[in-house]
């Protein structure tokens, strides 16, 4: 595919009600709340542009959570976000990238080590 | 989905801030990022950390460490009032020398005058020059 440039409206959308997952395997992160410079979107648009996409997990163990996103239709084509160690709030601090083609973007998460972290309201997705 | 802005388009811009490490942020004030040298013709210009957007499409992108010995939450502000319908950024201690670099952002179409700034809710102080805010949009006519 090739990338153009977006002229917006750009896309932040986020993590409304916090999930847990109970197993290490992928999960999927719903994002139901997408917001424009014009207010909130309706439905669950499909998007075209560069995505990112950021973390914040309560951790369950010792262990950091790490938090992936990447589209649906496009595999291998994601970075990771390490959240912290340790017990507590996990952080968001590194951004996942990936490239979104006419999909609604998720947030795909995988945990490293254990099972049960939280993720919470400011997870979250940019489109541009 | 597409969407174009019907206005005449003066062109894509990405703009880079920056925040020296070491930087005293007050609480409830802005946090004072700077334009990185070298950028012009966007016609973005900050004051202590208020950013004013010219007329256009933009999408603002705050990331935040600091060497604050508890956890901090960071806001976004626009036109002096707080927005909470996009992430609040949680900065939480960490080894207790730094909070996580934490981030967030926001879209907003400006008027011409809008202003958008981050504040911090405990007073702080910036752990490295890691922290940032990249603006990317579109000036219009």
């Amino acid at each position: 595919m090739t990338y153009q440039r977006n002229t917006g409206p750009f896309i932040v959308n986020k993590l409304v009600t916090s999930t847990s997952f109970s197993n290490l395997s992928f999960n999927t992160i719903t994002l139901t709340d997408y917001r424009t410079s014009l207010g909130v979107y309706p439905g669950k648009p499909a998007l075209n542009g560069l995505a990112f996409s950021a973390v914040t997990a309560t951790s369950a163990g010792a262990q950091p959570s790490i938090g992936m996103h990447r589209p649906s239709s496009i595999s291998g084509n994601y970075g990771a976000d390490l959240a912290r160690y340790g017990l507590g709030r996990g952080s968001n601090g590194k951004l996942g990238v990936s490239i979104v083609q006419n999909e609604s973007p998720v947030i795909q998460y995988r945990a490293g080590y254990d099972a049960g972290d939280t993720y919470v309201s400011p997870t979250y997705s940019v489109v541009i | 989905m597409t969407y174009n802005i019907r206005e005449a388009t003066m062109g894509t811009f990405a703009v880079g801030f920056v925040l020296a490490d070491g930087t005293s942020i007050s609480s409830g004030s802005a946090v004072p990022y700077t334009i990185e040298d070298g950028t012009s013709g966007h016609g973005i210009t900050v004051s202590s950390g208020v950013v004013t957007l010219p007329l256009g499409e933009w999408i603002c992108l705050f990331s935040l460490e600091t060497s604050n010995n508890s956890n901090h939450t960071a806001d976004i502000y626009v036109n002096g009032s707080i927005e909470t319908n996009f992430p609040q950024i949680q900065g939480f201690n960490n080894s207790n020398t730094q909070t996580d670099l934490n981030t967030t952002a926001i879209p907003i179409r400006s008027t011409g005058s809008t202003t958008v700034e981050l504040r911090v809710n405990t007073s702080a102080s910036t752990y490295s020059s890691a922290s940032d805010l990249v603006i990317y949009g579109v000036k219009v006519t």
